[in-house]
């Protein structure tokens, strides 16, 4: 991979082609999607109700937009303050443990038990805790993306090579140097591999206890036009949610392609 | 059983423990009759009581995570497989996988009751959806990475494609396979729990938000732990077969046997 870098800023189309590839996968599943509801809607005779006309989903979609964009800011408020949340006290939590002996074998375990077990059905529990607020929608954000980062920031600060660190020491370096410039960074492309998954979860988390606590944002309107069969308004809610989760994604990604220039291991799957 | 893994059990026994008291302490300090906190003999005698009702709730949900599980498994490998048969389609396909992944998908619930209704199938597609996606990444790519050298030896002694697949492929996707079903299986249990809260007759995820609309903490503590025991007694399983089934294998190093 070291090597591929140089050619990559010799020769300027690279990226770019690179760029496309990944993106037309994507571009050519939203077209086969729209053509194959275009097709079911009107060679099968699908109901409004089962599936309804794309354009009354844009119609109806345009007509509420002052409400879903409301519910979009929502969603996005709750999932943003979890994200940074979640991230900072689990990249605290990840230098406790690895350099602290004792903190590992007390913490990780716990983490390690905690982050099995479905961190969206405590949302009734911080629900009565928190109060019908933001403060629990942000909660339960943080705690989704807390253990994959957590996790993730652990094996990234312990991945030091030791040299790095000798030659730290013998240059007289604190602690505090050694964590901001030799492990910090070396840590930064194992949390981000983790986080470009993670981030989507930030999103769905918030929805899902908006469902159970507040009454605001996607995942309720979503809920409520499905209970209340404004079904276009329920298609443009899935379709708006589905696009910001694809824009977080595709930020995440950007940053992460950026930090980790080539660092081991994909985004692994885990929620 | 080794020194060093007697320390870790009894750490991670203290730390539990800890918790264990910090919630005693916590309950006997609010005793009043709507308190958040109650006490843990409370809440196990609730589970006791209740036990025939937990029981029926826990099996709806058992059922709607194993029918979800063993169908998103099964589409998953079909459609990894099949892909991997296409070497230009399966890089594509998992780079859209992870993306598809990062949507919502819990959002289509209220579709799916439109399409389906509220009944069992609902939730075992929303518990397939949810394990569908772990799977599929995980093993494609596996099988993307299998050891290039293996390959190159498979296919310098004259192997044909499908024989390098079944010998060399596959098996060396297994791992991660399994390391996918330890994500997937509590997955399929959050999917049908998620489901269940748009509407259903039976279930732990129905229990769980009556008893909180109906302000019983009692009963909520109690689905929280049959939830969270049932998350983990399947995440247990497959850690411990994957263990059991390919001891060698990186993935299952824990990050606290590389700390040790």
């Amino acid at each position: 991979m070291a090597i591929s870098v140089p050619s990559r800023s010799l020769t300027l189309p690279r990226p770019r082609r690179r760029h496309v590839r990944s993106t037309l996968p994507g571009v050519i599943a939203v077209i086969l999607l729209l053509v194959l509801w275009i097709v079911v809607k009107y060679g099968g005779h699908v109901s409004d109700q089962a599936l309804p006309k794309p354009l009354d989903v844009v119609h109806d979609g345009w007509s509420s937009r002052s409400a879903l964009l409301d519910a979009a800011r929502h969603t996005l408020v709750g999932a943003l303050g979890g994200f940074l949340l979640g991230n900072v006290l689990a990249v605290a939590a990840a230098v406790l443990i690895a350099s602290s002996r004792l903190a590992a074998r007390l913490l990780v375990p716990l983490a390690l038990t905690a982050s099995t077990l479905p961190i969206v059905a405590i949302a009734p529990f911080l629900t009565l805790l928190l109060g019908n607020g933001t403060t629990t929608i942000v909660v339960v954000a943080a705690i989704i993306i807390f253990f994959p980062t957590m996790v993730n920031g652990v094996l990234g600060l312990r991945s030091v090579p030791p040299d790095a660190l000798e030659l730290m020491q013998m240059a007289g370096a604190s602690w505090f140097d050694v964590l901001l410039r030799v492990r910090l960074p070396t840590a930064l492309p194992f949390i981000f591999s983790g986080l470009q998954v993670g981030s989507a979860t930030c999103i769905l988390g918030a929805m899902v206890a908006e469902w159970v606590t507040t009454g605001t944002g996607l995942g309720y309107l979503i809920l409520q036009a499905g209970v209340q069969f404004e079904v276009p308004l329920m298609w443009a809610g899935v379709i708006l949610a589905s696009v910001l989760a694809l824009i977080v994604f595709a930020i995440t990604g950007w940053i992460a392609r950026r930090v980790i220039r080539g660092a081991p291991g994909d985004a692994v799957a885990g929620r | 059983m080794s020194r060093r893994r007697v320390i870790a059990l009894a750490s991670s026994g203290t730390v539990w423990l800890v918790l264990l008291g910090v919630w005693w302490l916590l309950s006997a300090l609010n005793t009043d009759p709507g308190t958040l906190w109650p006490s843990p003999p409370r809440v196990l005698s609730t589970l006791w009581d209740g036990r025939s009702a937990y029981w029926e709730n826990a099996e709806a949900t058992i059922r709607e995570a194993l029918a979800g599980f063993l169908g998103g498994v099964a589409l998953a490998l079909a459609v990894g497989l099949v892909s991997e048969r296409f070497r230009s389609v399966s890089g594509a396909l998992q780079r859209l996988a992870v993306a598809v992944y990062s949507l919502p998908l819990i959002a289509l619930a209220p579709i799916l009751v439109l399409w389906t209704g509220t009944g069992f199938t609902t939730k075992a597609l929303i518990a397939g959806l949810a394990c569908f996606f772990p799977v599929l990444i995980n093993l494609t790519q596996a099988l993307r990475t299998t050891d290039r050298n293996a390959l190159e030896l498979m296919r310098v002694s004259g192997a044909s494609r499908w024989q390098s697949f079944w010998r060399l492929e596959l098996p060396a996707a297994l791992p991660s396979l399994f390391a996918a079903f330890t994500v997937a299986a509590p997955a399929a249990i959050v999917g049908a729990l998620l489901a269940e809260w748009v509407g259903a007759e039976r279930g732990l995820g129905i229990e769980l938000l009556f008893s909180m609309q109906n302000y019983d903490i009692a009963q909520l503590d109690g689905t929280l732990i049959v939830i969270s025991a049932l998350s983990l007694l399947s995440w247990t399983f497959f850690t411990l077969l994957g263990r059991r089934l390919f001891p060698w294998h990186p993935s299952l190093r824990s990050i606290v046997v590389v700390e040790a």
